[in-house]
């Protein structure tokens, strides 16, 4: 996987940390269990890496061209309210999470990765730790992140969804790609047996 | 007869506001130990359990044996060991130490403070380690997805947690140090028990000793408040 001119994967860059850590940047996760931080309200869990991120590089420049912190912090908190607004819970900026059912914590951490603008957003099955009205919730933030210019990589079990919202389904089974191909392709007319059988049990 | 109480004089004669005085000039010590031992012990236990939780072989053997030894042995003896070792073994008795300039009391105060600053860090230690091995893996993965370098996980993300996890463990050693400071009585610290022991040999009136429990009470409870608040404002964070 090449970014920003360099491949992402190669070993030597793989032994280094602050390599690792640049290129994780190019990626952003959410987890099936959410994990937001819960000391923070929602609006620091979305802006804590970002500003520590934008400090770090403050403090690389030369002393004339530094901001001030306080002008990074009220940016970053803008930036945070506009994907609050996309994600839909611009009223639950303060909450804190446990404040929040598990549909509004997943769209929390949704935000969260978006705050540091990945190329690839990956989900790890998103919603099956939600019941099916905070699924559909869940699912429609994501269905309307799609028109963005971030890729998206999801894993789920929620087959109407992906035959939706996917420009391109694999189908896996037991680590193995069974099959690949657009939704129509994969759902429609499947022809590994494992698939067919998968697909007529649902 | 012994004159368990002093009856000569009226109820509150000369002897309680002497007592008293007397009595505060020890807890002063008490406290001092107290303080000094805490502010030492929990960045060294802090230290310790890092070590002990390291994937170094060469380092968390030794650290955990250490803290195995510190924790299966009384404190009482620790603190003969630490105060009494020196000279024995090596004719040097702390009590000769330069850095002491000469002064007994000193060098007795600092030798029970070196054995209760080890003994509390073990203890510690082993709290910490507990707090920090029950945050949730997916913190971390949260932090390192989120492009965190690790002390920054640690410090930013982790610590409060592992603040909020170790508290009531915290509160219920650091309530037990308050008491324990009381065996420092047997190396010549003039703390509080030391001083009220002190009447009973010199003037020969017992009710100094069972005064005492009320100044360990008061703070006590002062220390207990405190934590209570810091729960109440910790558990703000969780269901």
């Amino acid at each position: 996987m090449i970014f920003g001119g360099e491949d992402a994967a190669v070993a030597a860059t793989l032994r280094n940390p602050k390599q690792i850590r640049k290129n994780r940047l190019y990626f952003g996760l959410v987890f099936q269990s959410f994990h937001l931080f819960p000391q923070y309200t929602v609006l620091q869990n979305l802006t804590l890496s970002a500003y520590l991120k934008a400090c770090k590089e403050n403090k690389a420049l030369p002393k004339p061209e530094r901001r001030a912190k306080a002008e990074i912090r009220r940016e970053l908190d803008q930036q945070a309210m506009e994907l609050l607004a996309r994600v839909g819970l611009t009223e639950k900026v303060s909450s804190y999470p446990c404040e929040l059912s598990g549909g509004q914590q997943q769209r929390v951490a949704i935000a969260r990765a978006l705050m540091l603008t990945p190329n690839i957003l990956c989900f790890d099955e998103p919603t099956s730790a939600l019941d099916p009205e905070l699924t559909k919730e869940v699912m429609g933030v994501i269905r309307s992140l799609k028109s963005s210019d971030t890729t998206m990589i999801v894993v789920t079990h929620e087959m109407d969804f992906a035959r939706n919202v996917a420009d391109k389904v694999i189908f896996m089974a037991h680590g193995i790609i069974e099959e690949e191909g657009t939704p129509e392709e994969v759902f429609d007319h499947p022809k590994s047996p494992i698939l067919q059988s998968f697909i007529s049990n649902t | 007869m012994y004159p368990i109480f002093n009856y000569a004089n009226s109820y509150i004669n000369d002897d309680f506001i002497r007592v008293t005085g007397q009595l505060w000039k020890g807890f002063g010590v008490t406290l001092s130990l107290f303080f000094l031992t805490l502010i030492l012990a929990i960045p060294l236990g802090l230290i310790f359990a890092f070590c002990t939780r390291s994937s170094f072989l060469p380092l968390k053997l030794p650290f955990r044996a250490f803290v195995y030894v510190i924790r299966g042995t009384p404190l009482l003896l620790q603190l003969m060991i630490v105060i009494y070792i020196p000279g024995i073994a090596f004719h040097a008795p702390i009590t000769k130490w330069s850095m002491f300039g000469g002064n007994v009391a000193t060098a007795y105060f600092f030798g029970a403070l070196f054995a209760f600053v080890i003994n509390y860090a073990c203890y510690f230690s082993e709290i910490f380690r507990g707090g920090i091995e029950n945050i949730p893996k997916g913190q971390y993965e949260a932090c390192d997805v989120l492009g965190m370098t690790r002390s920054e996980a640690f410090f930013k993300v982790i610590l409060l947690q592992v603040i909020r996890n170790i508290l009531a463990p915290m509160s219920n050693e650091i309530i037990t140090l308050v008491k324990d400071t009381a065996l420092a009585r047997t190396v010549a610290v003039t703390e509080i028990l030391f001083c009220a022991y002190e009447f009973l040999k010199v003037d020969a009136i017992i009710w100094p000793l069972f005064y005492t429990g009320l100044f360990y009470l008061v703070f006590n409870a002062v220390l207990t408040w405190l934590f209570g608040l810091a729960e109440k404002k910790l558990s703000r964070y969780y269901k």
